[in-house]
């Protein structure tokens, strides 16, 4: 019964809520926004960029709309005019929106281009001020620093540079550039078959590179209105929660590094070993997996694979609370660890941080209960939410979050259907209008976001809008007031993944 | 100095990405290439070899050379990863040993995508063993 209500009421409760909103939109802007849409559940629409500042005031300030966060803000090149994606969430209302302007200068024009860009980000952070970090430019140039961290000093923290202001020990400013990671990568993202995206998409998160291939295959099932089977979907939940915990194992182990615990740090290894060998057992690769397909997976799971996968968990339920004693039963680590790089919930929802940066913070949002993703809402797990923000919380987290993991895995493997698994689509004969789509994911590092535009089999252009660069900009928060010695822990307990940060150079 | 310390090597894995990943898992238990004299550091005034992989773009190349240029002699280059070996995955234009052909000498090349680290272990046994 309980399950019927929550299928039936939650889901259509759901929609007719973003309908509404799409519909307030539309009686509150109407001469102002045009080609308002639903694209999965997210919000999109065009507006002109003369419209932009008066558009982002009314969502800011309607009680009605109330979308207080600014995720991203993402720039892309066609028919060499700059298009400009900006993605705005509501954690409260739990919906996002996405909004389209593009750039009046041309492109190739590089000084009037980024005088017009910089003018309409000032435009914007008067509205959202997170906006700020995503001015281009030389912020970074003309000023004096302290201390200068280059790319390649931080192991893991390679894909940017951190310039520091600092008095005595305390850091009074922090920028961070992320020039050295705008890389040209315009044969993946301009006019690829859909067949030779999946299988490079994982590099843009290769720390769990399953999540973007899923978050693409995803899209094209909403896309083409595919059902998917059931089996599909739980073998898709079983890889998706390797990742994860092989992510955060990865994640302990450098922190463990950064804390100098070299015992912990084998024993980290050892699993995190064992958490890629199951997933290299069912995808074939450890790192790049090319294994979800647009209406199924590349290869079912027999029997033996399950049951390998099985005691594999029950090794790693056994083994992580061994790791999690060693390390924060250790006094030393914790009071290193306990008030470092404190935020409160308010400044980093105001970052637009999602995933466990944000639930150390204490807010309860993950897409794997809030948006029915997946089959998660027919295993049971509850969603870690800690409360003081710092690194040992978010180091908590992690902790909680593989549990729950194995949790799930275990449940799938008990509940796995038995059923024939066939061949949906065939995508070299596929004839696709000319559209657009916006999906979500949970991934371990927050909510990973793509947005791509499609004609027949091939993706005329894609966006990816990953979580790490939030991260990033509530590090320059957070690391003003920190000490000297903190800044490598700060950075590494914030779980920047390099491939996230990337940016398309422009052609 | 080479021939008192010829069986131990410092690594510098210069640039980001995928195969940087990889080459540290070589550090585990599972690998341990530390059992054969292998350490991994930070500075490349302090290293042997220079391992290259992931994406750069101009200011990466500059400070790869930068790092190049101040590693003592004697010192070997280690292209590890497609990105390097062969055109890069995100763009098919862009060949970094092509651009940087006149001022580093590759001396191993390490293929895969991102190579194993048992293909990473083979290629340091290699240099041990010739030099």
């Amino acid at each position: 019964m309980a399950k019927e209500l929550y299928d039936g009421i939650y889901s259509s409760h759901k929609l007719i809520f973003v309908e509404k909103i799409r519909r307030n939109l539309e009686f509150y802007l109407k001469n102002k926004v045009r080609d308002i849409r639903l694209l999965g559940q997210e919000i999109f629409f065009n507006t002109d960029i003369d419209n932009l500042p008066e558009v982002l005031k009314e969502i800011r300030k309607n009680p009605e709309i109330e979308v207080d966060i600014l995720s991203s803000i993402n720039k892309y090149i066609s028919k060499n005019r700059c298009i400009l994606l900006i993605n705005l969430s509501s954690v409260s209302n739990n919906f996002s929106m996405i909004i389209k302007a593009s750039l009046k200068s041309p492109a190739d024009d590089t000084e009037t281009f980024a005088a017009e860009y910089n003018k309409l980000i000032n435009q914007i952070s008067a509205v959202y001020e997170s906006a700020a970090f995503y001015l281009e430019g030389s912020k970074t140039e003309d000023r004096h620093f302290d201390i200068v961290l280059r790319s390649h000093i931080l192991d893991g923290l390679d894909a940017f540079d951190t310039y520091l202001n600092a008095e005595e020990d305390i850091i009074t400013k922090a920028n961070i550039s992320t020039r050295i990671s705008v890389i040209p990568f315009y044969s993946i993202t301009n006019k690829v078959t859909i067949t030779e995206l999946i299988s490079k998409i994982s590099r843009f998160d290769y720390n769990a590179g399953i999540f973007p291939e899923l978050c693409f295959c995803l899209a094209l099932e909403e896309l083409m209105q595919l059902k998917v089977a059931r089996r599909v979907q739980f073998i898709r939940m079983i890889i998706s929660e390797l990742s994860r915990i092989s992510n955060h194992l990865s994640y302990i182990a450098k922190m463990a590094t950064v804390l100098g615990s070299k015992i912990t740090l084998s024993h980290i290894l050892i699993e995190q070993e064992r958490a890629l060998r199951l997933i290299e057992l069912v995808t074939g690769s450890r790192v790049h997996p090319n294994y979800i397909r647009v209406g199924g997976v590349r290869k079912d799971l027999n029997d033996e694979i399950l049951k390998n996968i099985s005691a594999g968990i029950k090794h790693l339920f056994k083994k992580i609370p061994i790791i999690e004693s060693m390390l924060l039963d250790n006094t030393v680590i914790t009071h290193k660890l306990k008030n470092t790089g404190q935020a409160d919930r308010q400044a980093v929802l105001g970052c637009g941080v999602t995933g466990p940066n944000l639930r150390a913070s204490g807010a309860r949002y993950d897409l794997r209960k809030n948006r029915n993703l997946l089959l998660y809402r027919e295993v049971s797990f509850l969603v870690a939410v800690g409360k003081y923000g710092d690194c040992l919380e978010r180091l908590y987290i992690r902790f909680r979050e593989i549990y729950q993991s194995i949790k799930i895995i275990d449940q799938l493997i008990g509940l796995m259907p038995d059923e024939h698994i066939r061949k949906l689509i065939n995508l070299s004969e596929l004839d696709m209008p000319y559209n657009k789509m916006v999906s979500s994911i949970e991934c371990p590092h927050g909510v990973f976001k793509i947005y791509f535009e499609i004609e027949k089999n091939v993706v005329e252009k894609l966006v990816v809008m990953g979580p790490s660069r939030n991260s990033l900009y509530l590090a320059e928060t957070i690391l003003c007031g920190s000490r000297t010695e903190d800044i490598e822990l700060i950075l590494a307990s914030l779980d920047i993944s390099s491939g996230e940060i990337m940016q398309e150079l422009p052609i | 100095m080479r021939q008192l310390v010829k069986n131990s090597l410092n690594l510098f894995v210069a640039g980001f990405g995928c195969c940087k990943k990889e080459i540290y898992s070589t550090l585990g238990p599972t690998y341990d290439i530390s059992r054969f004299g292998v350490n991994f550091v930070n500075l490349p005034e302090d290293s042997d070899v220079l391992v290259i992989q992931g994406f750069y773009n101009r200011t990466g190349e500059r400070r790869l050379l930068d790092c190049y240029r101040s590693m003592e002699e004697p010192k070997w280059v280690i292209a590890a990863g497609k990105c390097i070996v062969d055109r890069s995955v995100f763009c098919q234009d862009y060949v970094l040993t092509d651009r940087l052909k006149n001022e580093i000498k590759i001396d191993f090349y390490v293929p895969g995508c991102p190579p194993r680290p048992e293909a990473f272990i083979y290629c340091i046994l290699r240099i041990l063993e010739i030099h």
